[in-house]
């Protein structure tokens, strides 16, 4: 039977560049999730953190899905083909730690971060393209109540206050370029990331946490595509 | 409406005769159908205009990264194959509609409860599979699969797994 010949839901142009670039982000969050999960101290973390990871990865997937069509093949290539300046995500995005205050920190940022997002691809006029924000949003909940939770408890123990501020310190300088987008409309874009600015720094106001300036992180994405690629590039051809 | 080729009568019996197909089409970690899961949404079967009969398959993931979504949709066209009167097969996943635990069928949650495995109530709560308690309790919002909880019931002490979906609770 002939396969269905499926176009890309959204052309190229500045808005399925911010699509790739919200998928790129959810990869990379995604793999460092499903990297870390093991290194937990019980069963239920690694868990959560495999699980969450599966979540971003699925996102990313169908992100790309948006910007490339359906053809798994097309999209096995923007993961494994593309080289490692084509990503456009966000330096945090790509932070990859084994400590749990910068996971904490970097999640809490991101998820409260991505839920914004979200909506402006709600809000999206093309075709197939804010269809998908309610699901994403709901599943994304999840996340957000684990990390919220999390920070609670992280903040209850005596070392907590300490680490996660240093965390935040390491991280929020760099957070703002979850924003950086080109096609979504950049009214709503300076909306959403004054609203996502105004929870963090309510959840720092309860906390006692402070928001301070400081250096721009590193980027991290060679690690995570070394890493995602390395079966895929051990027999190149073979997959 | 008159029909060139294939009569209404082939239509009916090959969307039947389809349905039949998919309702043995099983999820690859539950011994339990696609239909009875309530991922199957929908199943047209029309006349194409070049001739033959063409269907269409909706499915609904339980969450969106689930992985066993490449296997079922492979499952499905395997099962779909053996379908002689068929020319032409489209199965399509829908993404942006909701699955919730309470689309899973009667027959469903009773083959789920033989593996061990709770569906929650519509107000959240979930019966023991091994004991019929009602006294079970979440331990792990994640579980082993993205659909189903960690949990454990207090009163005969066994682990159980509680279905779950974006719907099902566990939110704020």
């Amino acid at each position: 039977m002939p396969e269905t010949v499926h176009e890309p839901a959204v052309p190229p142009g500045p808005l399925s560049a911010d699509l790739l670039k919200m998928a790129d982000e959810e990869l990379f969050v995604g793999h460092v999730l499903t990297s870390v999960a093991g290194f937990g101290p019980e069963l239920e973390t690694n868990l959560a953190m495999s699980s969450m990871g599966q979540d971003e990865i699925g996102h990313a997937r169908l992100l790309y899905g948006l910007v490339a069509g359906p053809d798994g093949a097309v999209i096995n290539s923007l993961v494994y083909d593309r080289e490692p300046p084509e990503f456009h995500a966000a330096p945090i995005a790509s932070v990859y730690t084994e400590d749990w205050a910068v996971l904490l920190v970097k999640h809490l940022l991101y998820e409260t971060a991505d839920a914004e997002r979200m909506r402006l691809v709600g809000a999206c006029d093309a075709a197939g393209v804010a269809a998908i924000a309610g699901r994403v949003g709901h599943e994304e909940q999840f996340h957000l109540d684990y990390w919220h939770t999390w920070c609670e408890r992280t903040m209850d123990v005596p070392e907590g206050p300490a680490r996660v501020q240093a965390a935040l310190d390491e991280l929020w300088p760099s957070a703002h370029e979850l924003f950086l987008f080109g096609g979504f409309a950049g009214a709503e874009v300076a909306a959403a990331k004054g609203r996502w600015s105004d929870e963090v720094t309510a959840l720092c106001a309860r906390y006692g946490l402070e928001l301070r300036d400081g250096p721009v992180l590193a980027d991290g994405r060679g690690r995570i595509l070394e890493e995602m690629r390395s079966v895929y590039s051990a027999a190149p051809g073979a997959w | 409406m008159v029909t060139v080729g294939v009569s209404q009568d082939l239509l009916a019996s090959t969307e039947a005769e389809l349905r039949e197909y998919l309702a043995r089409v099983e999820d690859p970690e539950l011994p339990v159908s696609i239909t009875e899961l309530g991922m199957l949404r929908g199943v047209t079967v029309t006349e194409r205009e070049s001739g033959g009969v063409a269907a269409g398959v909706s499915l609904v993931p339980t969450f969106l990264g689930c992985s066993a979504q490449l296997f079922i949709e492979r499952d499905v066209r395997a099962a779909v194959d053996a379908l002689e009167d068929l020319t032409e097969l489209h199965v399509e996943w829908c993404p942006a509609t909701e699955w919730s635990t309470s689309d899973i069928t009667s027959v469903g949650r009773e083959q789920l409860r033989h593996v061990g495995v709770a569906v929650p109530d519509p107000d959240g709560g979930a019966r023991c599979p091994h004991c019929g308690s009602e006294r079970v309790v979440v331990d792990s919002e994640f579980g082993a699969a993205l659909c189903r909880r960690l949990g454990h019931c207090e009163a005969c002490g066994d682990p159980v797994e509680i279905m779950r979906s974006t719907s099902s609770g566990g939110r704020r």
